[in-house]
């Protein structure tokens, strides 16, 4: 037996073993390359379609605010040229070719791109993904080009209503880091950014070990492990960038806050937002987070009743967004204007009751964790879909905490939720955003007993 | 002789045909028409009872009263209270909601296969004995009429509806799906239980399963449930397509960052020849607007080309740009492009293959399965035509685009919302 041979032998057992080893439940299977590229495959045969998917961790938390929006515009140039693909002309002709459908997309704490294909272009998707995340070229034209794009999305971002509550509310509840929970940017950061920066984005972050790659449909596990063999291990570690790049931990909210956004709008939108846990620091409250959330969702729940039964409020929605540098808890309503005052104060009532040990019954608690349950269940009905909930676990939390998910929501008890609220929310300072049309806005003032330009007060319950 | 590259998609073509088209069975039940596809590999089970006929059974001022009976239906019943009902339903994570569109409504179950019998139950008495309770309505009155109003407040959705009211002038989907405050204030408790007696009709309705059940089973379940109801006589006309002698152009002004831009043209229904060849003729048309205005030119982050699922239907181009002269303008040359030049095979068989992967994307679920066979079903084609999906995808050819571009992009209707600082209005009626 040749040297050669014997190797390629020893690597065959060593990727079985490996997949074997790591079989895991959800049909995910995982191992790690010598590169420290994650390799995740779910297996679903429903239909003969693979996506493939690369997670970075990357977004608005590595970004001071001289990067600011720029994960984000980075996105946008994996769809351009590269060292194997000349343009982007070129790049959509190859993705037509493969009858592929591809989209990216940025958020706080991940960038993924993917591409879903007929399960014959597999070797050949994953092949396209590799020269795209190895080799971008960062031409100064195509950046140029793409700027006014990116604040096409921008201007359609404040086309929303929406988009302006929240980027008020953010602004406080962030107010010392706030670039590293602004996803889409700040405009003159993006109109003014150079291919060099791109180039440090790619140097930082866009390493093997500091990304994943899943495969998810109609795909054996042994064939994605030795297909991601194959050619992603010619992708070079590099040293964490975690450990140089820090990320500053954001400091409280100071006082509590309040801030109205004036918007033609039709209804009143409510926001108060709290800094929750990080789930790598408090992965528990996490936990007691996400059951209290689908307790509070319940028809049968106090917390609906109170506020939606009740005809206080058209809406509510109480909840908390897993990140690992802290996470927000929303408190979110809508309401007419007639029903504002009302509104506010029950929910302040009902934020107080919350404590209580009777606010919900056992059946309630057990109901919480089977709707969390089902609907890991129906969410992986769709695979194309899945992967990204998988990439975003990975990214944010580590693939273990969502293969233990299930199994830590059960042992979730009435005391976990208690001390969550007491170490969250409960007595701790918030900022609340007021969503309203000009029309309404003096009598919301009124109701909040502030005046208009001095946006900082304590609500009156 | 066929290239070796057109054998090889087409053999993937058929392959991917037969998996997708496995197990589709249909029975009769007192009337009541069951579509039944069995997936044994899957434990979630969607089950959908549709209402034929949609906006067009209904008045103007009976808009909205079909979406707004089955919100409130929701609520309660007869054999489960409210407060059973939601313990029950939450107890399981099964869920019941309903969905209404121009051309039908349904009320929809999702759950876990070992709950199926249990929920099937709730979502029966739903469809047969709704409580209809003055406190239910008034509190979804609420929510809907809320609703409607903010549909004003996105840009988005708020372009939609005037394109579709502008579209549709003097046809029956003129009537609004969700209602206008007006229409939805007037509904009473009677007005609710009387359409919904009504609507309780064998041949009115359509149950479309997706899920690991036996034919026998669901025969058993649907018979217990349905097997006594009336029958009627219901046969829904299928809405005449629309066709406008001259293009238009409708500009509301509102202050907003940028405009959002749709210009709608008539188009044939799906799952007709002319429909199939749209379908493409769209796709090639949505990559050729996004390469030329966004890749090229930068005019815009989101340019596209719609081809809807109405019976009565239409296609449109749409775009947001702050200088919606230049970008129109782009987006018209590639209508016209399309009409004067046939397309190249290489383009046209890459994009066959691309339907591939879209067509099983919008197939994945149980759920998106069960809404694929109603629509074939509803629509006057037959359920068993969905099989056949790739047959005709793959016969399309570049004359066939050209032929339906010609015959269809015209007259376009545009809406534009937002402030336009320029618009030569004469260059864009197309």
């Amino acid at each position: 037996m040749t040297k050669i041979l014997k190797h390629i032998l020893l690597l065959h057992i060593f990727i079985v073993l490996s997949a074997f080893s790591y079989a895991q439940k959800y049909g995910i299977t995982t191992r790690f390359l010598d590169n420290g590229l994650e390799v995740i495959v779910i297996e679903n045969h429903s239909v003969p379609l693979v996506t493939v998917e690369l997670d970075v961790k990357n977004g608005a938390y590595t970004e001071s605010p001289e990067y600011d929006g720029l994960s984000h515009l980075y996105e946008h140039m994996f769809f351009k040229a590269n060292e194997k693909i000349p343009s982007q002309e070129a790049y959509m002709e190859r993705m037509r070719e493969l009858g592929a459908t591809f989209n990216g997309t940025t958020s706080e704490e991940r960038v993924n791109y993917y591409i879903t294909f007929p399960k014959d272009s597999l070797e050949q998707g994953m092949v396209f993904m590799y020269d795209a995340i190895t080799s971008p070229l960062f031409l100064e034209e195509e950046l140029i080009n793409e700027r006014p794009v990116v604040t096409g999305e921008y201007d359609r971002n404040e086309a929303n209503p929406f988009f302006h509550l929240n980027r008020a509310v953010s602004e406080k509840v962030w107010w010392e880091y706030y670039s590293r929970k602004n996803v889409i940017g700040d405009r003159e950061v993006i109109l003014t950014t150079t291919p060099e920066k791109m180039k440090i984005i790619q140097e930082r972050f866009y390493v093997p070990n500091n990304s994943a790659l899943i495969l998810a449909g109609d795909v054996k596990p042994d064939e994605g492990f030795a297909l991601a063999e194959k050619i992603f291990s010619g992708w070079e570690r590099e040293p964490n960038p975690f450990d140089q790049y820090k990320i500053p931990e954001h400091p409280p909210i100071p006082e509590n806050e309040v801030v109205i956004v004036e918007q033609p709008v039709n209804a009143i939108s409510m926001m108060y937002q709290w800094q929750g846990p990080s789930v790598g620091k408090d992965p528990k409250a996490t936990y007691a987070a996400d059951v209290l959330s689908f307790i509070l969702s319940q028809q049968t729940s106090k917390f609906h009743k109170d506020l939606v039964e009740s005809g206080d409020a058209l809406s509510v929605n109480f909840s908390y967004y897993t990140l690992n540098h802290t996470g927000p808890i929303t408190l979110f309503a809508q309401t007419t204007p007639e029903k504002f005052n009302a509104c506010q104060k029950a929910l302040f009532e009902e934020l107080e009751k919350m404590t209580d040990p009777n606010y919900f019954t056992d059946e309630q608690l057990q109901n919480a964790k089977t709707i969390l349950t089902t609907n890991e269940q129906y969410a992986r009905e769709t695979a194309s879909q899945f992967v990204h909930t998988v990439g975003f676990w990975w990214a944010v939390a580590g693939l273990d905490y969502y293969m233990n998910y299930i199994d830590n929501l059960n042992k979730v008890t009435r005391e976990d939720i208690i001390n969550y609220l007491k170490t969250y929310v409960v007595d701790k300072n918030y900022v609340l955003g007021v969503l309203t049309s000009p029309e309404n806005a003096d009598e919301i003032y009124l109701t909040l007993n502030i005046k208009k330009g001095e946006l900082k007060n304590d609500v009156e319950k | 002789m066929m290239s070796k590259s057109k054998l090889l998609l087409l053999s993937s073509v058929l392959f991917c045909a037969t998996v997708i088209a496995q197990d589709i069975q249909s029975f009769e039940i007192n009337g009541l028409k069951v579509i039944l596809k069995q997936n044994t590999a899957s434990e979630i089970i969607s089950a959908k009872m549709f209402y034929k006929g949609g906006v067009t059974i209904l008045t103007e001022d009976q808009a909205g009263l079909e979406n707004l009976t089955l919100l409130v239906a929701q609520k309660a019943t007869k054999n489960y209270p409210k407060e059973k009902l939601n313990a029950e339903l939450e107890s399981m994570n099964s869920q019941i909601s309903s969905t209404s569109n121009l051309d039908f409504s349904s009320l929809n179950l999702l759950c876990v296969q070992q709950n199926f019998e249990k929920s099937w139950d709730i979502f029966s008495d739903i469809i047969l004995n709704p409580l209809f309770s003055e406190e239910d309505l008034n509190l979804e009155r609420n929510k809907v009429i809320a609703n409607v109003k903010q549909v004003n407040d996105n840009p988005d959705a708020y372009l939609q509806k005037i394109a579709t009211q502008e579209f549709y002038i003097d046809h029956p989907y003129a009537v609004s799906v969700n209602g206008t405050e007006a229409t939805l204030s007037s509904f009473t408790i009677e007005d609710l239980s009387d359409f919904h007696s009504r609507r309780l009709k064998t041949s009115e309705m359509l149950l479309v399963v997706v899920g690991n059940v036996s034919k026998s089973d669901l025969e058993e379940m649907v018979n217990d449930s349905f097997g006594k109801l009336e029958r009627g006589n219901f046969k829904p006309e299928l809405p005449t397509e629309v066709k406008h002698a001259e293009p238009s152009i409708k500009i509301v002004k509102k202050e907003l960052p940028t405009n959002y831009i749709q210009g709608t043209y008539s188009a044939p229904s799906r799952g007709t020849k002319d429909g199939y060849t749209m379908l493409i003729m769209n796709s090639i048309l949505r990559d050729r607007v996004w390469e030329e205005v966004r890749t090229k030119r930068s005019l815009s982050y989101a340019p596209s080309a719609f081809y809807r699922a109405n019976f009565s239907n239409y296609g449109a181009i749409y775009v947001t740009a702050v200088e919606p002269d230049t970008t129109i303008k782009v987006m018209i040359a590639e209508l016209e492009k399309l009409k004067s030049n046939p397309i190249s095979e290489s383009e046209l068989n890459n994009k066959i293959r691309q339907f591939i992967t879209f067509y099983y994307l919008g197939n994945e679920t149980n759920q998106a399965q069960a809404s694929n066979l109603a629509f074939y079903e509803l629509s006057g084609v037959g359920y068993s035509e969905a099989k056949n999906f790739f047959n005709h995808i793959k016969k399309i050819t570049p004359q066939d685009i050209q032929n339906v571009a010609q015959q269809y992009i015209k007259n376009l209707q545009f809406v534009m919302i937002g402030n336009p600082t320029s618009l030569e209005v004469s260059t864009i009626m197309y």
